[in-house]
C-alpha cells in the first residue's frame, strides 16, 4: 500500500472547502521562480511519495532506483532506461506512468499520477532531469536580502514583505504598546509585565524605548527558565525513571539548572550542544560539563525486575540516537532503526553507525558535596528512610513470631500475656484499627465478631509476611534514590566495550554485520581526531559550519517560540518528507546569522524581536482568515494560548503569589488525591511544599512520568517520555474546570480579589487598573461595566449569604472590609483570570 | 500543510470558514447563542464533532476491561487438563529454548496444574472456569479468542502494546483513536472516560494518554467518590448561581474581545466554558445512583463488602468500587460516551495464585456478568462492544509454590456485543496453552478487529507523525473475520 501523507479520510470530508486554501497556500509557499521546474520543490516530493517505496533508497524493484540521477539514468534489469535526460519520449518512467495496461502502469496497484504531475515530470526530464540535492542537506549560505522596500527595515522584514507582496498582502501595523510589552514579557520570561514596567514603557517616548525593554528582558534570569523549558521538551526531562516502577530521580534537576544557567549566561549554542553530547570527553572536563551530559540520562529507563537488560539497553541507545537527531538535526531516524529510510538517503547501516557513538556509554553518578541545604535534605530523607526501614524489620519479626503460633492465645502466651508487650509488638503492624484492637485484647475476651476478624487475619499471616518481605526488598531501591547530592552523567565505558552490529529489523537479538562509528554519507564527512571516531567528534561535527542542519533547526525553534509557528512546520523532520520552509531564504539568513555571531542565541532572538514583523498586531481580519488561516505568511503576528506551565505562572503572578526562586530541587504544589491514588508501587508521598516554595514556577513541579501533575497534562504539557519537538494546543472543557476550580488556581483569584478589596479608589477605577495587572491594559469602559455588574450581583448575593462569603474567602480575608465585599471582589478576580485574553499571548 | 499537527485540518478549516459566514458583521448575541448550542469544535485543537466512518459500523461504544497484571488464561479461559496430569513435570526442552521469562529459572521450570474447574457454558457449550462462572453463563454473547499473543513479557511495555499497538511511549491509546476517528456523541461528558478501582495499573496515565494527539482525545479519569471529574466542583462558597453569573460575565467579555480581534479561538474558548458548566451538572447526575433500583444495585454488587482481608488490605472496598464502576460504565454509554476504560490491576499472580485469583474473580465475575445482561436487556449490547483484555497471560509453568510468571506467547481476550458473533471460540492453543496451535491472533490483529467493528479501517486510520505513518495496529493487523456477526463483505457493501 502506498503510504499516505496524512489521514486521507479527513481530507476527503470537505475537499470542496479546501481547494482555494490549498492552492493559495501552495503558491504562497514556493519561492523559486515560477515556470521552471524545481527538483526539490516539484520532483523530489513526487518521486518520494509515489515511487521510492519500490524504487528508492531501501528497495530497488526490477533493478531500478529513482533517488539518484546515476541510478535513474542507468539501464534497469529490463535493459531500459527510466530517465533519458532531455528526452522524455525515450524515458521509460514516462511511458510507464502513462501506460493504459494495468499490468504495466506505474505505480502498480495505486492510483495513477495526475495529468499535472505527469506534465511536470515530462518538463523536468526535457529540461535535463537535474537532480539538485534536498534543500536541507545543503549547507546554508547567506542569501541576498530583497532590496525593495523601506531601507529602515530589518532583513527579516524584507523577506517577509517580499513574500506578502507577491500574495497581494500587506503587513499589519505595529501592535499597541501594552500588547508589545505583554508579548515580550510572555515570550521571553513567561511572566506578566509589572505595572511599573508598563508605565515606564508607555511613558518612554524615546526611539530606542522598545530596544531598551528587549535588552532588559534578555538579561533577566527568567529568560533562562522560559527558554530552558523549551529545550527540556526536547531533552525529555523528568524527575522519575518511567515505566512500571518509575522511581524518583532526586538529582535530575541539576541538569535542568545547568540548562537554565547555560541559556542565561548566553553560552554559545554550539558549546551548549557539544557539552551535552560529549562534555565528559572534553579535555579536563569540569563538573558543569559533566552535568551537561545529563541530557542522555533523561531517557526513560526500565527498573522493573525480570527484564532483559540487553533489550532495554538497546532501547535506551536508540532513544539517545533519536533524541540527538531530532533535537539538534531536526531529522527523524525512528524508522531507520528497522529499515533503510524510504525517502531520505540514510541507510540502516548508517543508523547503526550513529548508534555506535552511544553503544559504549555508561551511566555514571558522581557524588558531590552540594549546598548545606542539599545536605540537610539528604539527612532528613535518610532519617525518614531509617525509621521506615526499622518499622518494616520489626514488623517482619512480629509476623514471624506470630506465624510460629497457631492462634492469638498461643502467641499472647508466648509474650507471657503481658498486654503491654503485645501492644508494642503490634505497633509496626499497619493493619486496620479494629483488627489491631482485637489483637491487643486477651484472646478469651474477644467477641464472636472480633474472633472472626482475628482468625481470618491469622489465616493470611503468610500473605502478610510476603508483603513485608516485598517492602523490605524495595528498601535497597529506595535507599539508592535518597536525595544524596550527586550528578547524573554519562561517560565512555572504560572496559567491557562491545562491538556495534547492525540490528536486523531493529531486533536486538538479530545481529547483522559489524559497523564502526560514523555519520551518514549524505552529510559532510566526519573528521575524527583519531582513527576511531567518538562522541566528541560527533558533537563537533553536528555544529560545524558546513553541517546543513543544526543552525537551521535551532533558528526554526527560536522562530516558533516567537511566532507560535515555525518556518519549517515539521520541526522534527527537515528531510524530504517534511514540509518545505515557508520562507527558505529567511531561514538560511537566520541560520547564517546564528553561526556568524558565534552561535549567539540572544543575538538572534533580539534580531527577530527588533523586526517589524515581530512587532505587528495579531488582529485577525476576515480576509486573512480566508487567505492564510494558519498565518504562514505572517501578515500579522500570531495569537495563541500560552503553554501549560505558563498558564499557572501567569495565575500566580497576577495573584501576587509567585515565588521567583530560579532553580533548585523540585516542588510539590497542592495536588488532588488522584495524584497519590494512581501511583503504582513505591508510593512516594506527595507532600505539599511549604509556602512560598509551592508558589514557584510550573517548570519546577516534580514530574513523575506515570503520574504527571494533572493541570500540566490538561494544558498539553509534554509527557516527557520521548523527545518532543512540538506541543499541541488544545482547548477543552477540562481546562476551564482547572482555571475555574482547581484550588491552586482559585487561590490566585482569592489573592487578587483581596488586593482588589484593599485597593483604593472607586470600584470603576479599581477594575480598570486591575486590567493592567492581568491583561496588561486597562479594561475599557464597556468591559468595566460588565465586571462592575458582576461585582454588584455577587455583592448583593454574598451580603445575604455571609457564611458562603466566609467559605469563599478562605485564607484571604481583607482587613477592615466586610466579607460580602471581599467575596464579590474575588468573584471579579476569578472572572478576569478566566478570560481568554488572560491566558493568551497576543 | 503542516503535518506535525496531525489533526483533521480539513474539518477545522471548514469550521473557520463557517465562522466567517456567521461573523462577517460581528458575532451578534443570537449568532453566538446558536453557535454555542452546537458545541463548536475547537478551531486549532482536536475536534470532537461526530465524524463519518469508513464503512457501516456495528459498534458505537466500547466498555473495555483492562485487566492489568496478566490474568491466567489457563485457569480462566483455556482449560488444559494435561497440566494437572503432569503437575510438577518438566517442560519439553524444545519449548523452553526460545522462551523468555521475567522470573522463572529455566532449569527449575515445571508445569503447574490448575486449581480451577472448567464447565461447558451456554448453548454454545464453550468451557469457562468456574471462577468466572457468571461470565461463562453469558457465553452465548461472547466471542472468546484463545490465541492472542504479543512479544512483550514485562508489564508496562505489554500494556503499551495493548493500549497503543506498540511497546513505545508517546502514541495514542485505543480510546483516543476511537474518539479521534469517530468524534464524541456526548454534549456534556468527555468522549473517553477511565474508571479505576483498587491499585492503579503500572503504566499509569500512559494507558489512557492521547500521545502526540491533543489532550482533547485523552482519557478522563472519573472517580466513583468525591468529584467524579477532577475540579468539577466549584470552590467552597460558590454556588451554581454564582458560577452562572461569572460565566456570563466571562462570556460577554470574551465576546467583546472577539469583536475586536476576530480570532475564532475565542469562540471556541466560550464553547468550552459552556461545556464545562454543563458537565458540572451532568457528571454528578451520572454518578448519582439513587435512580437505580435495588435489584440493579444488587445484581452489580454495589455495596458489597470485600471478603477476607487480602494483600491489598487497605483497599477493603475494592469489590464495591469495581461493581460501581461497572454500573457507571453502563450509565456512561447510555449518555453517549464513546469509550469507557475500566482498569483493574491486580492480576499479577506470581504467588498465591489460588487465593488471589479467586479473590479477583469473585470481584469481577458478578458485576461484569450483570453488566452484560443489563446492556442486553436494555437493548444496548447490540451497539456496545464489551472487551476483556490484558497485556499477557500466565505461564503454564509454575513459579514458586503457587504462582505463574508472565506469558505473552498465548493468552485469552474476549469480546461481547457490538457486532461480534456470540457463542464463538476462536483459535486453539497447543496442549499446554503455551502457544497458538491454530489461528494465532496478534495483539495488533485484535486491535484491527476492534476498529473494524467501529467501521474504521485500521490501515486508513493513520496519522503521519515524524515521518512515520502511525496506526493503532503499528505495522500489523488483520481483522479476525470469524468472530464478526456480519461477514466483512456484507459490511463493506452496505
Amino acid at each position: 500500500m502506498a503510504p499516505q501523507p496524512r489521514d486521507q479520510r479527513f481530507v476527503r470530508v470537505s475537499v470542496a472547502g479546501l481547494v482555494t486554501v490549498i492552492s493559495l497556500a501552495l503558491t504562497a509557499l514556493g519561492e523559486d521562480s515560477p515556470g521552471k521546474v524545481s527538483f526539490s520543490r516539484d520532483i523530489q516530493p513526487l518521486l518520494a511519495r509515489r515511487c521510492f517505496v519500490c524504487h528508492g533508497p531501501s528497495d530497488q524493484k526490477a533493478g531500478l532506483a529513482l533517488h539518484t540521477r546515476t541510478a535513474a539514468t542507468a539501464n534497469a534489469d529490463s535493459g531500459n532506461r527510466a530517465i533519458v535526460p532531455g528526452q522524455s519520449a525515450a524515458s521509460h518512467l514516462l511511458l510507464r506512468v502513462l501506460s493504459t495496461d494495468k499490468e504495466l502502469r506505474m505505480p502498480l496497484e495505486a492510483p495513477a499520477l495526475s495529468k499535472q504531475e505527469i506534465a511536470i515530470l515530462r518538463k523536468w526530464i526535457d529540461e535535463g532531469a537535474v537532480y539538485s540535492r534536498h534543500w536541507a542537506f545543503v549547507a546554508p549560505k547567506r542569501p541576498a536580502t530583497p532590496t525593495k522596500g523601506d531601507p529602515g527595515l530589518s532583513p527579516i522584514d524584507h523577506f517577509i514583505t517580499d513574500r506578502l507582496q507577491r500574495a497581494g498582502l500587506q503587513p499589519a501595523p505595529e501592535a499597541e504598546r501594552h500588547t508589545l510589552i505583554r508579548r515580550l514579557s510572555i515570550d521571553l520570561l513567561g511572566l506578566l509585565p509589572s505595572r511599573k514596567q508598563i508605565d515606564r514603557f508607555l511613558e518612554d517616548r524615546s526611539e530606542d524605548a522598545y530596544g531598551k525593554l528587549v535588552d532588559e528582558l534578555l538579561t533577566s534570569d527568567h529568560f533562562g527558565e522560559r527558554w530552558g523549558r523549551h529545550w527540556l521538551d526536547l531533552a525529555r526531562y523528568a524527575d522519575s525513571f518511567g515505566y512500571e516502577r518509575d522511581d524518583v530521580r532526586p538529582n535530575a534537576w541539576r541538569y535542568r539548572d545547568w540548562v537554565i544557567n547555560s541559556i542565561n549566561s548566553n553560552q554559545p549554542y554550539d558549546r551548549f550542544i557539544i557539552e551535552q553530547l560529549a562534555g565528559d570527553l572534553l579535555p579536563a572536563a569540569t563538573i558543569d560539563q559533566r552535568i551537561a551530559t545529563g541530557l542522555h540520562r533523561m531517557n526513560i529507563k526500565n527498573n522493573e525486575s525480570g527484564i532483559n537488560r540487553e533489550d532495554y539497553r538497546n532501547r535506551e541507545t536508540v532513544d539517545r540516537v533519536n533524541t540527538t537527531a531530532t533535537s539538534v538535526l531536526g531529522i527523524t531516524l525512528g524508522c531507520v532503526q528497522c529499515h533503510s529510510h524510504k525517502y531520505d538517503p540514510i541507510t540502516l547501516k548508517e543508523f547503526y553507525q550513529v548508534y555506535s557513538f552511544f553503544n559504549n556509554v555508561e551511566e555514571h553518578d558522581i557524588d558531590i558535596k552540594g549546598t548545606p541545604a542539599d545536605q540537610a535534605r539528604h539527612q532528613q530523607a535518610r532519617a525518614t528512610f531509617d525509621a521506615h526501614s526499622k518499622r518494616l524489620k520489626s514488623r517482619k519479626a512480629t509476623l514471624a513470631t506470630m506465624k510460629k503460633h497457631r492462634d492469638l492465645s498461643h502467641w499472647q502466651a508466648s509474650l507471657k500475656n503481658d498486654l503491654k508487650a503485645v501492644a508494642g509488638k503490634l505497633q509496626p503492624l499497619d493493619v486496620a484499627k479494629p483488627l489491631r484492637e482485637s489483637l491487643a485484647r486477651p484472646a478469651a475476651d474477644l467477641s464472636a465478631g472480633q474472633r472472626e476478624i482475628v482468625s481470618s487475619f491469622w489465616k493470611t499471616l503468610s500473605a502478610r509476611s510476603d508483603d513485608t518481605d516485598k517492602a523490605i526488598a524495595q528498601l535497597s531501591v529506595q535507599k539508592r534514590h535518597l536525595p544524596r547530592p550527586y550528578i547524573m552523567t554519562l561517560r565512555e565505558k572504560p572496559k567491557n566495550r562491545q562491538a556495534t552490529h547492525l540490528l536486523l529489523r531493529g531486533d536486538f537479538k538479530q545481529k547483522g554485520e559489524q559497523v564502526a562509528a560514523s555519520t551518514p554519507a549524505v552529510f559532510p564527512a566526519l573528521k575524527p581526531r583519531q582513527k576511531n571516531a567518538d562522541r566528541l567528534d560527533l558533537a563537533r561535527w553536528m555544529v560545524r559550519r558546513d553541517n546543513p542542519l543544526a543552525a537551521r533547526v535551532a533558528v526554526n525553534h527560536f522562530w516558533k517560540h516567537l511566532f507560535g509557528a515555525p518556518i519549517v512546520s515539521t520541526v522534527d523532520d527537515f528531510g524530504s518528507q517534511g514540509q518545505p520552509p515557508t520562507h527558505p531564504r529567511l531561514l538560511d539568513w537566520l541560520a547564517v546569522e546564528l553561526m556568524d555571531s558565534g552561535w549567539d542565541r540572544k543575538h538572534v532572538v533580539k534580531t527577530i524581536l527588533m523586526s517589524a514583523t515581530y512587532r505587528q498586531s495579531s488582529r485577525q481580519s476576515p480576509r486573512l482568515l480566508t487567505i492564510d488561516p494558519d498565518n504562514r505568511l505572517l501578515a500579522r503576528q500570531s495569537r495563541f494560548r500560552v503553554e501549560a506551565e505558563i498558564v499557572r505562572d501567569l495565575f500566580l503572578d497576577a495573584g501576587g503569589l509567585i515565588h521567583h526562586q530560579v532553580g533548585g530541587p523540585t516542588i510539590h504544589p497542592q495536588a488532588p488525591a488522584a495524584t497519590r491514588d494512581l501511583a503504582y508501587k513505591y508510593k512516594t508521598r506527595w507532600i505539599v511544599s511549604n509556602r512560598p516554595q509551592r508558589y514557584r514556577r510550573g517548570m519546577y513541579i516534580h514530574f513523575k512520568r506515570t503520574n504527571p501533575y494533572p493541570s500540566l497534562v490538561m494544558f498539553d504539557g509534554p509527557e516527557s517520555n520521548i523527545c518532543q519537538a512540538t506541543r499541541t494546543r488544545s482547548n477543552t472543557p477540562l481546562q476551564a474546570l482547572v482555571t475555574l476550580n482547581d484550588p491552586v488556581f482559585f487561590e490566585c483569584a482569592q489573592a487578587l480579589g483581596r488586593d482588589l478589596a484593599l485597593a483604593k479608589g472607586h470600584r470603576k477605577t479599581r477594575i480598570r487598573r486591575v486590567g493592567e495587572r492581568t491583561i496588561s491594559r486597562p479594561f475599557t469602559r464597556q468591559e468595566t461595566r460588565v465586571l462592575e455588574s458582576l461585582f454588584v450581583a455577587e455583592h448583593n448575593w454574598y451580603r445575604e449569604h455571609a457564611s458562603e462569603a466566609i467559605r469563599m474567602i478562605g485564607e484571604y480575608p481583607a482587613p477592615d472590609t466586610d466579607h460580602g465585599t471581599t467575596a464579590a471582589w474575588i468573584a471579579v478576580a476569578r472572572a478576569i483570570l478566566n478570560l481568554d485574553e488572560f491566558v493568551t499571548r497576543e | 500543510m503542516p503535518h506535525q499537527h496531525p489533526l483533521p485540518t480539513a474539518n477545522q478549516r471548514a469550521t473557520r470558514r463557517d465562522f466567517l459566514a456567521s461573523s462577517a458583521s460581528g458575532l451578534g448575541g443570537a449568532a453566538l447563542a446558536s453557535l454555542l448550542q452546537q458545541d463548536l469544535p475547537a478551531a486549532s485543537s482536536g475536534s470532537l464533532a461526530p465524524r463519518a466512518t469508513h464503512f457501516a459500523p456495528t459498534a458505537k461504544r466500547c466498555i473495555f476491561f483492562f485487566m492489568a497484571g496478566g490474568p491466567s488464561h489457563v485457569d480462566l479461559f483455556d482449560p488444559k487438563p494435561i497440566l494437572n496430569r503432569r503437575d510438577g513435570k518438566r517442560l519439553p526442552d524444545s519449548l523452553l529454548k526460545s522462551a523468555e521469562f521475567a522470573f522463572i529459572k529455566k532449569d527449575k521450570a515445571v508445569l503447574k496444574g490448575s486449581p480451577a474447574r472448567f464447565h461447558q457454558r451456554g448453548e454454545c457449550g464453550i468451557e469457562y472456569s468456574d471462577m468466572i462462572g457468571r461470565i461463562g453463563d453469558c457465553a452465548d454473547d461472547i466471542a472468546l479468542i484463545r490465541t492472542v499473543h504479543g512479544e512483550q513479557f514485562n508489564h508496562h511495555p505489554g500494556q503499551l502494546l495493548l493500549s497503543c499497538g506498540k511497546a513505545a511511549m508517546g502514541r495514542p491509546t485505543i480510546g483516543s483513536w476511537l474518539v479521534y476517528g469517530l468524534g464524541s456523541e456526548s454534549n456534556n461528558l468527555p468522549g473517553y472516560v477511565v474508571l479505576t478501582a483498587g491499585r492503579g495499573a503500572s503504566g499509569g496515565s500512559t494507558n489512557w494518554s492521547s500521545g502526540f494527539l491533543p489532550s482533547t482525545y485523552q482519557g478522563v479519569p472519573f472517580r466513583d467518590r468525591g468529584d467524579p471529574v477532577l475540579y468539577l466542583s466549584n470552590p467552597d462558597g460558590i454556588g451554581s448561581g454564582n458560577q452562572r453569573r461569572t460565566l456570563n460575565a466571562i462570556r460577554q467579555l470574551n465576546d467583546l474581545r472577539h469583536r475586536q480581534i476576530r480570532d475564532p479561538e475565542i469562540i471556541s474558548r466560550i464553547a468550552q466554558y459552556e461545556l464545562a458548566f454543563r458537565m458540572q451538572t451532568a457528571a454528578p447526575e451520572l454518578t448519582d445512583l439513587s435512580t437505580e433500583t435495588r435489584q440493579t444495585l444488587d445484581a452489580y454488587g454495589v455495596g458489597r463488602v470485600s471478603p477476607r482481608p487480602t494483600a491489598s488490605m487497605q483497599i477493603g472496598d475494592t469489590y464495591h468500587r469495581f461493581s460501581t464502576n461497572c454500573l457507571l460504565a453502563r450509565r456512561l454509554v447510555e449518555r453517549g460516551v464513546r469509550f469507557v476504560n475500566i482498569v483493574h490491576a491486580s492480576w499479577d499472580q506470581h504467588s498465591r495464585l489460588k487465593h488471589d485469583l479467586a479473590w479477583n474473580c469473585e470481584m469481577a465475575d458478578r458485576p461484569i456478568a450483570a453488566l452484560l445482561k443489563d446492556l442486553k436487556q436494555r437493548g444496548l449490547l447490540d451497539e456496545t462492544l464489551v472487551v476483556w483484555a490484558s497485556e499477557f497471560g500466565r505461564t503454564p509453568l509454575g513459579q514458586g509454590n503457587d504462582g505463574r510468571d508472565h506469558h505473552p506467547y498465548a493468552f485469552s481476550v474476549w469480546m461481547a456485543g457490538g457486532g461480534v458473533k456470540g457463542g464463538t471460540v476462536y483459535g486453539k492453543t497447543d496442549e499446554l496453552g503455551w502457544a497458538p496451535a491454530e489461528n494465532p491472533v496478534h495483539v495488533n490483529d485484535f486491535q484491527a478487529t476492534l476498529l473494524h467493528l467501529f467501521g474504521l479501517d485500521h490501515e486508513t486510520l493513520s496519522i503521519n507523525h515524524r515521518g512515520l505513518n502511525v496506526r493503532l495496529t503499528n505495522l500489523g493487523g488483520k481483522v479476525v473475520e470469524d468472530i464478526l456477526a456480519r461477514p466483512r463483505h456484507a459490511v463493506a457493501s452496505s
